[in-house]
């Protein structure tokens, strides 16, 4: 800098008018801070008061000069300091900064020279530490025999060339022999972080990716080797490695498509990731396929795996970011003329993008696949099987129904109602060509068949089933489609004779044995109704023999099926016999009450002659009058299970309020943690949540156990019921259930910890998206000042969809909370409970038909 | 991670070398020796077993190989290519480059 830039420069101190003292401290102040520049005006200016005191300071501030001038590659710059040192010591300058200098002017083997001499002059075995690296440094790289070294140092030069070797081992693979060479390098030699690196080279290769991170991690920064074991260490770490605040990417980005054996991307990669970190999704593609004549393409390989990415990372952006990618790569492959592998990419990602749109008419993507099957005929050719499945995927676009949009509706209406098919004559016109391309594949037709079911189009769905049966006679899932529709239309011999073939070809399944045990019991009802007693009792009797021993199972369960022909004999008109198997099927199983009271409940919902039912009655008042918890948890069972067959009677609904009556009695009893459990989740599981009864057992629980994780989650569910629809989750929901999620952690409950963690999930989720709303609506109202009315609208649309979310996530909350009832942990018996319920609700769900 | 990688076979592969090289590399990375590799080859193998499945994959599937362009490709060597040191000479370069900052 000139003198006369430097007087211009504001608040300049010329060293000339300050005291020693203060141009002592200036000094010491930048060096500390090595600005050896400044630090240097003053001291030329202290040298020139005092001479002897102040020049080697001087020179040792004119060496750390060069010194970070020649890090930085300024060799000219660094030379001219190097004359300022000769021509204030008389000398040239020392070995070291020689040395350096010559590294960067890349003439390694002469550095090697200056550095062997060096640490000749200066004796030996006195080097410090950071002085033996960077003489291990600079005979490595100089990669050739130094003489003086031979002569004059034969141990370092033995390791010299033990280091050599073994990066020549490493180089052909041969990564034993490279550690072997090893063995001769000390631990305190001056090449011992040379042997930790070329042992994290051997690492890496072989695939030990903790030994090699071991090996790579520890060299100081601002080495050699710290530069040269980073990029292993960010593949190790896939791409995860901090960098500095300041540095630059693309150099570390570079190196390891280098060490990568992929020199052809290291012009390319960097870029691209730099401007898709940007957000310039479009260009990186842009720069990309401009670098790569290749790309994108169809053919294995990297290049397949980058177009992957390029055309189907708008799937995981937001809607906005994707749309104006979307829009940015039609306008380049629209420069890009008669690039057919791109375009049929491009149509394939854009079908996939657009088809959740509300914005696209039904015709409009019906078009729009179309034209993907054109570009894949002019890449690959024709391919009916493809052509097929297009189809098929659009028949199930346009078969699928259509959601309820009053949630609130659904949330108090249990059994939803069948919803209207997005489009069911394009849906079944896609199905149909895609079966016209390929008549043999099953799924579609069954896919169709369902198609029929949910647009109640019964002649069709007939014929398809006629098809269907032609076409796959022997197929299990075809025959159970079969027998269950028979079974729907009342022919009972048939349809059980389907389902009675679907079990035999495939006995494990064990929704065809609960179908067969429905359509057993449902003909056994309609023959007993019939006074057709040998009908009935052959079915029973087949139904007891399929049946299981215990009782988990309402449907198959060996002993509620007596109970049920005991009711079947007495609707035939044979009490006798009813009364005598019903008081063989009592003997068995019937400590809690729940037989007596599944015998009186189903008599009730089969309407069995009053006299049944009375006697029925007279036996649950004993159970009735003084409740046990346990008891009070079998019959919940019971009682749900039965309001599966008949769902809306005004007499259950008056026995769900004597259940929870007595269930509020029995709170007074000891009761054991499974027990509750299952009270509180028939209780929260009605139509209209028992609020007393959930508070009196979850409040009896947490008394007895107060940490434990089910009950607070009960707890937390029963605080948030009771405002509903008033109050969206805050964060103190949050924290409140990530404490209970540390509690079931702590006990190892984990069905429990899983749905704590979906709902904090969801929860957080739901934050986040209020957060965003706001930012949105912030955002709207800085850009929108002026439309007062448009921001208004949306505003009301973001608190309806918040609302909407909310109710959403309530009923998904409920509904989850269920799932967690009965299997808890340990026992597999108790799994299987839960599955075989799940099972029972989906085949009884027909409210046409009570049994 | 794209299954034909994992499974280390052409798109155009069919259900025989599909399986064959399924079964080799089930033997290689058992559940035992490397549960997460045997895991990854399985979920690649139920991908692409039959046609209607290979073909279903090409026309519907939605994965992305990463996170950003790099990503991918790191992801890509990790999952599908051998690490293969640079031959000497590059080796040499590699290292010199390494004593400019």
């Amino acid at each position: 800098m000139s003198k006369f830039k430097k007087h211009k420069i504001k608040g300049y101190e010329s060293p000339k008018l300050l005291a020693t003292q203060v141009l002592e401290e200036k000094t010491a102040a930048d060096l500390d801070r090595q600005n050896y520049r400044r630090a240097k005006e003053w001291l030329k200016e202290l040298c020139k008061r005092n001479k002897e005191l102040y020049q080697p300071r001087l020179i040792a501030c004119y060496q750390g000069l060069a010194q970070q001038m020649l890090g930085k590659g300024q060799l000219p710059e660094a030379k001219t300091v190097f004359e300022q040192i000769r021509l204030l010591t008389g000398r040239p300058v020392n070995g070291r900064l020689e040395a350096q200098s010559l590294t960067v002017a890349d003439d390694y083997s002469a550095a090697a020279s200056v550095s062997v001499r060096q640490y000749g002059e200066e004796g030996g075995g006195t080097l410090t530490a950071a002085e033996g690296k960077s003489l291990a440094d600079a005979l490595v790289i100089a990669f050739e025999d130094i003489p003086e070294l031979q002569e004059n140092h034969p141990d370092l030069h033995r390791e010299l060339l033990a280091v050599r070797t073994a990066l020549v081992h490493l180089s052909a693979e041969r990564f034993a022999d490279a550690q072997n060479e090893l063995k001769a390098i000390g631990r305190r030699s001056i090449f011992a972080d040379w042997r930790l690196f070329i042992k994290g080279l051997c690492a890496f290769y072989a695939g030990d990716d903790a030994k090699a991170r071991e090996a790579l991690q520890p060299f100081g920064k601002d080495s050699l080797l710290f530069r040269a074991a980073r990029p292993f260490i960010h593949i190790i770490n896939d791409g995860a490695t901090p960098l500095s605040k300041d540095e630059v990417k693309e150099p570390l980005l570079m190196d390891i498509c280098r060490i990568l054996n992929r020199p052809e991307l290291d012009h390319v990669l960097p870029r691209a990731e730099y401007l898709w970190r940007m957000g310039r999704h479009a260009d990186s593609f842009e720069h990309v396929s401009r670098m790569l004549s290749d790309f994108p393409t169809n053919e294995p390989g990297l290049l397949r795996t980058l177009s992957r990415f390029y055309f189907q990372a708008l799937f995981h952006m937001s809607s906005n970011q994707g749309d104006k990618y979307f829009r940015d790569l039609h306008y380049i492959l629209k420069k890009r003329r008669n690039n057919d592998v791109a375009n049929l990419l491009y149509a394939r990602s854009r079908n996939l993008f657009f088809e959740t749109d509300q914005g696209f008419s039904d015709p409009d993507l019906l078009r729009m696949w179309e034209e993907f099957l054109i570009c894949h005929q002019r890449v690959a050719g024709e391919s009916s099987r493809l052509r097929a499945l297009v189809y098929a995927h659009l028949g199930d676009l346009f078969g699928n129904t259509l959601g309820d949009d009053d949630a609130c509706e659904s949330w108090f209406d249990r059994r939803r109602k069948k919803g209207t098919t997005r489009n069911f004559r394009l849906a079944e016109e896609a199905y149909e060509k895609s079966l016209a391309l390929y008549p043999t594949d099953k799924e579609i037709h069954l896919k169709l068949l369902a198609l029929y079911e949910q647009g109640d189009i019964n002649t069709r769905r007939n014929r398809k089933l006629d098809e269907i049966s032609r076409l796959f006679p022997d197929d299990k899932d075809v025959l159970a489609k079969n027998g269950n529709y028979c079974i729907e239309r009342k022919a009972y011999l048939k349809g059980i004779e389907y389902l009675k073939m679907a079990v035999a070809l495939d006995p494990l399944a064990r929704i065809n044995r609960e179908a067969l045990g429905v359509a057993y019991i449902k003909a056994s009802l309609h023959f007993a109704r019939q006074k057709k007693s040998p009908r009935y009792r052959e079915f029973m009797k087949e139904a007891v023999e399929m049946g299981e021993a215990d009782l988990t199972n309402m449907t198959l369960g060996r002993p509620y099926l007596r109970v049920r022909q005991a009711i079947f004999e007495w609707i035939g008109g044979w009490e006798k016999e009813g009364n005598l198997l019903l008081a063989e099927a009592m003997e068995n199983g019937n400590e809690d009450g729940r037989l007596s009271y599944f015998a009186y409940l189903i008599s009730r919902a089969y309407e069995a002659p009053l006299p049944l039912i009375s006697q029925r009655e007279n036996a649950i008042k004993t159970i009735f009058a003084a409740p046990a918890p346990a008891v009070v948890a079998a019959l919940t069972e019971v009682i749900q299970y039965v309001r599966l067959i008949v769902p809306d009677k005004g007499w259950l609904d008056k026995e769900f309020k004597r259940l929870n009556a007595c269930a509020l009695k029995a709170a007074n009893q000891p009761c054991t943690h499974q027990d509750a459990e299952k009270i509180v989740h028939y209780a929260f599981n009605e139509r209209w949540p028992d609020r007393a009864l959930i508070h009196r057992y979850v409040k009896k629980m947490l008394n007895l156990d107060p940490k434990s994780p089910l009950f607070l989650y009960f707890q937390y569910l029963y605080d948030k019921s009771a405002h509903l629809f008033q109050r969206p989750p805050t964060e103190k929901d949050l924290q409140r259930l990530r404490d209970i999620q540390a509690l079931a952690v702590e006990r190892n409950e984990r069905l429990l910890i899983n749905l704590l963690g979906k709902e904090i999930r969801q929860v957080e989720e739901f934050l986040s998206s209020s957060d965003d709303d706001d930012y949105d609506a912030d955002e709207k109202d800085d850009d929108e000042d002026d439309d007062e009315d448009d921001d208004e609208d949306d505003d009301g649309g973001g608190g309806n969809r918040k609302a909407t979310d909310f109710v959403k996530l309530a009923e998904q909350l409920v509904e989850e909370m269920g799932r967690i009832s009965g299997p808890r942990g340990k026992s597999s018996s108790r799994r299987k409970k839960k599955k075989a319920a799940t099972s029972q609700a989906s085949l009884f769900d027909d409210p046409d038909c009570p049994f | 991670m794209d299954p034909y990688e994992v499974l280390g076979v052409s798109p155009q592969a069919d259900d025989d070398t599909i399986r064959k090289a399924y079964l080799e590399l089930v033997r290689r990375f058992s559940p035992d020796s490397d549960p997460e590799a045997f895991k990854r080859i399985s979920q690649a193998y139920e991908l692409v077993k039959s046609e209607k499945l290979r073909l279903e994959h090409y026309l519907f599937n939605r994965d992305v190989p990463g996170d950003t362009p790099f990503h991918a490709f790191l992801q890509r060597v990790r999952v599908c290519e051998k690490r293969k040191p640079m031959a000497f000479e590059q080796m040499k370069v590699y290292l010199r480059k390494c004593t400019k900052k």
